[in-house]
C-alpha cells in the first residue's frame, strides 16, 4: 500500500532476523551492491535477498535497493544526491536515479575465483556510469581478495588503455534510453582490494579505487580528492543490520548502514498458534448411520457445527451442501495468508462434523462470491496421511482440483447472515511522493474509514473515506509535465485538496459464467483521480499457467477536492492482458491497449515471487506518447514489491505491504487503478499457486 | 532518518484490522469433539526448547491410530510415536512431518534412516534425510540409554532416547529441524 509501510516492515524483518546459521552474508558497498568499500565485488547475496543500503560521504549520499534476481543475477535501483553542484555563487543539489545490473560468470571453487560482470547506471543520465569485470577469491575463512577491471566512471583513474575503442559521448537527452554505445568502451582501469573478516561482528577492509571523481572533485569543487585508497571497517549488529565507517579519498569520512532481507529465513521461523484439529476416523463421526439422508434439519446443524470449528482460522462457509457420500463447502478465508492451509483446515473441520458415509469432501475457495477452485479429497487419504512422513506430497497427488462450475446445488444451505451484510473499518493510512527534485520524500499520514455493504454474492458496495492528519505533500511544487493532458501528474493536487476526500464509492459486480471465465463490473468513484465505469473478463483455466484478459474502462477525471464532482476530460482505455506462471518462480504479464492520456502501447511485468506471497518485480510500458512529450525519463518504468505482513509477523493475516516505486511518475503509460482486478483476486486459488503452496496443507 | 520515530506508532496502527472480523453463529454449539482440550487428569510431559530457553508443559489430547498428540494449553501440539517425535504444530519452526525408527529398532542399534520436512521461509517444503546409527550412551542411565547419531550432507545430528523398564522412552533428546533445534522431553510426575 505505501513506501513507509514497507519500509517499516523490511526494517522490522531485518531486525527481528535471527540466522538460523552463522554466516554472513556478503557485504555491501556504498553503492548497495555486493562490494568493498566503494568499488564492487565479485560476491553475490543469498538468493532472493532483497537489500537496502543508506550510504553518504562529503556531499554525496546514495540509498540504493537491491535485489537477487536469481543466484547469478542481481539488480540494484539507486537514488542519489550531490550537494554543492552548482557554481559557488548558485549553489545547488543533483538528484540522481540509476539502476545497475550484475551478473556472475563464475562461482568460487577450490582455485576459481567468483567473477562478475556488471553496468552500473546503465539507463537514464549516465552521471554514475561505469562497467567492470571483477573476480574475488577466499584465502581461508577470514581473507577475501578482490581484483577488477573498470570502464567508464571505475575507469578514470590510472587507465591502462582502451582496448574496445573510445567513449563516445551519448546524448543523454531526457534519460531512460539504454546507452549501449558506451558500455565498454574508453579507459580501463584496475581496482582492487581485502577484506579481513575479524570475527561474526566486525571486518576490516581496504581498497585501491579507479574512480578519480572527475566532476564532483575536478570540476564541481565538491570534495577534494588526494589518494585512491579508501579503507574502514564494518560492524554487524545481532540482529544483521551492518555499519560501516570509512576513510574516502583521503578527505572524507563515510558511511553505509545496510538491511538485509532473505525470503527463504523468516524472522520467526514460521507461524505460531493454534494447531489444526486432528482427523478423526469416521467412526467417530457424531455417531451418525450410514446411508444418513441429511435432512434440512441435520444440514443447519452440519453447517453450524462446521462453522464454529473454522470461525477459529477466520474462515467463513458461504454455503454447504452434503449427499449421502459427498460434502461440498464453499469457504471465504479472511485470515489465512496460504490458501491450501485454509483448505486444509476446513478438510479437517468436514472430518471431525460429517456423517460417516460422506467419503469425499469437495472444497471450494470464494473469493466476492465465486468459487475459484475445487479441491477434492478423499476423507480416508486425510485419515491416512496425518502423521505420514510424505503426507505433503502424497495428499497433494491425491487431491484432484477441478474448475469451480457456476452456483452451488439448489439444496445447498447458505452460510448465515452474510447476505446482506455490512462491514466497516478505521485505519491509518500513508501516502508518499517520491523523487520530487526538490523534496524526494514526502507523505501524508492520515485515516482511512473504510465499508462495505455485501448485497448478494459478488454485488457489493463498497467505499472509503481518507481524512488527513499530517504531513509534507505540497501542492506547489508541481511537475511541469508538456503531456496532452495531466492524467497522473497532478498528483500533489490531489493529495492537498482531498481532506477530507472520498477516496473510492463503487458498486461492483462479480460473475462466473463458466468454469474458466470470469467477469467483473465496477462503477462508481473508482480511484482518488477517476470515476466511472470499469469492466473485465478473464478466462483462465484451474490448470494451466496462463491466463487472457480483456478489461475496458470509460471514466471521467474527478475533482481535485475528490468529492462527487467531475472534470471535463474523459478517457476510454483497456487493455489485453496475458498473464504467464512461468513455474520457476517467475511470472510475466503483458498488456497491450490504449492508456489514460489516449497513449496506445504495452506494459511488460517480470515478477519473482515466491510462494509466502512475497514478490518482487520490475515492468516497463513503452507507449506512444513520444519522450519528449513524456518529459523526463521518456517512458514509463518502475519496480514493485509485495511484503506479506505474515512472514514478518509469525501469525497469519493477508495482510501485505505493497510499493510500486517509479524513478518519475508522469502521464504517458498511465493506467486506471480500479480495486480488485480479477487476475488478483483468483491466482492464488488457480493450480500452480496451490501447488507451490502446497507445504502448508497439512500446518 | 526522522521516518524511523514513526516506526512503532505505524506498527501499533497497523495491526489494527481494516474491517470487522466476521464471525459465525455459535449458539447452542459446543459438542467437546469440535475443540482439542485435554482432559484434567491427563498425563503431562515436560518439553524443554533448548534454543528458546523454555519450559512447556504439554498434555496428552488424543490417540490417533498408533500416534498420540500431546499439546501446551494454549494450542501448539506435539506428535509421538512410541515417544518419537513425529511432527509438531503451532511452535512456530515446525516440523512438519518426519519419517522416525520404532522404538525397537533404537533399542537394537540397528542402523536406520531418517528424514525431516519442515518449511523455509518461503513456506516451501524442505526435506532433509539422514542416515543414523545407534548405540549404548557413553553414560548410560538405566535400563537402557540409546544416543542416535543421524548424518545429512548438511550436519550430523545427535537424538538420545532413555527406555524404561516396560521398553517405553521415558526420556529424550530429539532434534526439530534446522530453526527450531533440539528439545528435552522428560516424564512429569503428577
Amino acid at each position: 500500500m505505501t513506501f513507509y509501510k514497507t519500509v517499516f516492515c523490511f526494517a522490522l524483518g531485518a531486525i527481528t532476523a535471527q540466522p538460523a546459521v552463522a554466516e554472513t552474508p556478503a557485504s555491501l558497498s556504498m553503492n548497495g551492491v555486493s562490494g568493498l568499500i566503494d568499488m564492487p565485488s565479485a560476491e553475490q547475496q543469498s538468493d532472493g535477498t532483497l537489500s537496502i543500503a543508506r550510504s553518504a560521504f562529503g556531499p554525496t549520499a546514495r540509498t540504493t535497493l537491491s535485489f537477487q534476481i536469481t543466484p547469478r543475477l542481481s539488480g540494484s535501483f539507486r537514488y542519489s544526491s550531490i550537494k554543492n553542484w552548482g557554481s559557488s555563487t548558485a549553489p545547488s543539489t543533483l538528484f540522481d536515479r540509476s539502476f545497475d545490473l550484475r551478473y556472475q560468470l563464475l562461482t568460487e571453487g577450490r582455485y576459481l575465483p567468483n567473477l562478475t560482470i556488471g553496468m552500473q547506471d546503465f539507463i537514464g543520465t549516465g552521471v554514475f556510469s561505469g562497467e567492470y569485470v571483477v573476480a574475488t577469491k577466499s584465502l581461508g575463512p577470514k581473507l577475501k581478495l578482490t581484483a577488477g577491471l573498470g570502464w567508464g566512471r571505475l575507469g578514470s583513474y590510472n587507465a591502462i588503455g582502451a582496448p574496445f575503442g573510445a567513449r563516445s559521448l551519448v546524448a543523454v537527452g531526457l534519460g531512460g534510453n539504454l546507452r549501449t554505445g558506451e558500455w565498454f568502451k574508453g579507459d580501463v582501469a584496475p581496482f582492487g582490494g581485502i577484506e579481513y573478516v575479524v570475527s561474526d561482528k566486525i571486518s576490516l577492509k581496504a581498497e585501491y579505487s579507479s574512480d578519480i571523481y572527475r566532476v564532483e572533485s575536478g570540476l564541481r569543487k565538491t570534495f577534494d580528492r588526494k589518494t585512491p585508497i579508501n579503507f574502514g571497517a564494518e560492524y554487524r549488529t545481532k540482529t544483521g543490520a551492518k555499519l560501516g565507517l570509512y576513510s574516502l579519498y583521503g578527505d572524507k569520512i563515510g558511511f553505509t548502514l545496510s538491511f538485509q532481507l532473505d525470503p527463504f529465513r523468516s524472522p520467526t521461523g514460521g507461524q505460531a498458534g493454534p494447531g489444526p484439529l486432528p482427523v478423526r476416523p469416521s467412526s467417530a463421526a457424531q455417531g451418525w448411520s450410514d446411508a444418513t439422508v441429511v435432512t434440512a434439519f441435520d444440514l443447519t446443524r452440519l453447517r453450524d457445527q462446521t462453522q464454529a470449528i473454522l470461525a477459529k482460522d477466520g474462515i467463513v462457509i458461504e454455503a454447504l451442501a452434503v449427499t449421502a457420500t459427498t460434502a461440498e463447502i464453499r469457504i471465504r478465508n479472511s485470515q489465512i495468508d496460504n490458501a491450501p492451509q485454509a483448505i486444509g483446515r476446513s478438510a479437517r473441520a468436514l472430518a471431525t462434523v460429517m456423517p460417516a458415509s460422506v467419503r469425499s469432501f469437495e472444497i471450494v475457495p470464494v473469493k466476492q462470491g465465486i468459487g475459484l477452485s475445487k479441491v477434492v479429497i478423499a476423507r480416508s487419504d486425510l485419515e491416512d496421511l496425518q502423521f505420514d512422513a510424505d503426507q505433503a506430497a502424497q495428499s497433494r497427488a491425491r487431491a484432484q482440483i477441478l474448475p469451480a462450475l457456476g452456483p452451488m446445488p439448489a439444496e445447498a444451505l447458505r452460510g448465515q447472515g452474510l447476505y446482506p451484510k455490512l462491514n466497516y473499518g478505521l485505519a491509518p493510512y500513508v501516502a508518499t511522493s517520491l523523487f520530487d527534485p526538490n523534496a524526494p520524500l514526502q507523505a501524508d499520514l492520515g485515516l482511512r474509514f473504510s465499508a462495505r455493504y455485501d448485497i448478494a454474492p459478488g454485488l457489493f458496495l463498497s467505499g472509503a473515506l481518507t481524512k488527513k492528519l499530517a504531513g509534507t505533500i505540497d501542492s506547489k511544487r508541481l511537475s511541469n509535465s508538456i503531456a496532452r493532458h495531466k492524467v497522473r501528474s497532478d498528483a500533489a493536487l490531489y493529495a492537498t485538496q482531498g481532506d477530507p476526500a472520498l477516496e473510492t464509492l463503487t458498486l461492483a459486480w462479480y460473475a462466473k459464467p463458466s468454469g474458466s471465465l470470469y467477469t467483473r463490473v465496477t462503477a462508481g468513484y473508482l480511484e482518488a483521480m477517476y470515476a466511472g465505469l470499469s469492466t473485465e473478463v478473464l478466462w483462465q483455466q484451474v490448470n494451466k499457467p496462463y491466463a487472457l484478459g480483456l478489461e475496458l474502462n470509460y471514466v471521467k477525471q474527478r475533482d481535485f477536492d475528490q468529492r462527487f464532482g467531475l472534470q471535463s476530460y474523459s478517457s476510454l482505455n483497456g487493455h489485453i492482458s496475458g498473464y504467464y506462471d512461468l513455474r520457476n518462480g517467475f511470472q510475466a504479464q503483458l498488456d497491450v491497449g490504449r492508456y489514460l492520456a489516449g497513449d496506445v502501447g504495452a506494459t511488460l511485468s517480470l515478477d519473482r515471487e515466491f510462494a509466502n506471497g512475497m514478490r518482487v518485480g520490475a515492468f516497463v510500458t513503452k507507449t506512444s506518447m513520444s519522450a519528449k512529450e513524456f518529459g523526463e525519463g521518456s517512458f514509463d518504468k518502475g519496480i514493485r514489491i509485495d511484503l506479506p505482513l505474515a512472514w514478518f509477523l509469525g501469525r497469519p493475516t493477508q495482510k501485505t505491504s505493497s510499493l510500486v516505486l517509479r524513478p518519475i511518475t508522469r502521464d504517458g503509460g498511465a493506467k486506471l487503478n480500479v480495486n480488485g482486478r480479477l487476475y488478483d483476486t483468483i491466482r492464488s486459488n488457480q493450480q500452480s499457486e496451490l501447488d507451490g503452496a502446497w507445504g502448508r496443507f497439512w500446518k | 532518518m526522522t521516518v524511523t520515530r514513526f516506526i512503532p506508532l505505524l506498527a501499533a496502527l497497523l495491526m489494527q484490522t481494516g474491517c470487522s472480523a466476521v464471525t459465525a453463529n455459535l449458539s447452542g454449539m459446543a459438542p467437546s469433539q469440535l475443540q482439542l482440550a485435554a482432559p484434567s487428569n491427563a498425563p503431562q510431559l515436560a518439553m524443554t526448547l533448548e534454543n528458546r530457553n523454555i519450559i512447556l508443559t504439554i498434555a496428552k489430547v488424543e490417540r490417533q491410530q498408533d500416534v498420540e498428540i500431546w499439546a501446551v494449553a494454549d494450542g501448539p501440539q506435539v506428535f509421538l510415536r512410541e515417544g518419537m517425535i513425529l511432527g509438531t504444530r503451532g511452535f512456530g519452526p515446525d516440523l512438519m512431518s518426519a519419517h522416525a525408527p520404532s522404538a525397537a529398532t533404537l533399542r537394537s542399534m540397528t542402523d536406520h534412516s531418517r528424514s525431516y520436512a519442515v518449511l523455509d521461509g518461503t513456506d516451501t517444503l524442505q526435506t532433509e534425510t539422514f542416515a543414523c546409527t545407534a548405540q549404548p550412551a557413553a553414560a548410560p542411565a538405566p535400563p537402557l540409554t540409546v544416543d542416535e547419531t543421524c548424518t545429512s550432507p548438511q550436519r550430523v545430528i545427535r537424538n538420545q532416547f532413555s527406555f524404561g523398564r516396560s521398553g517405553k522412552v521415558v526420556n529424550s533428546r530429539q532434534w526439530l529441524g534446522p530453526t527450531a533445534g533440539y528439545t528435552i522431553i522428560t516424564e512429569k510426575i503428577r
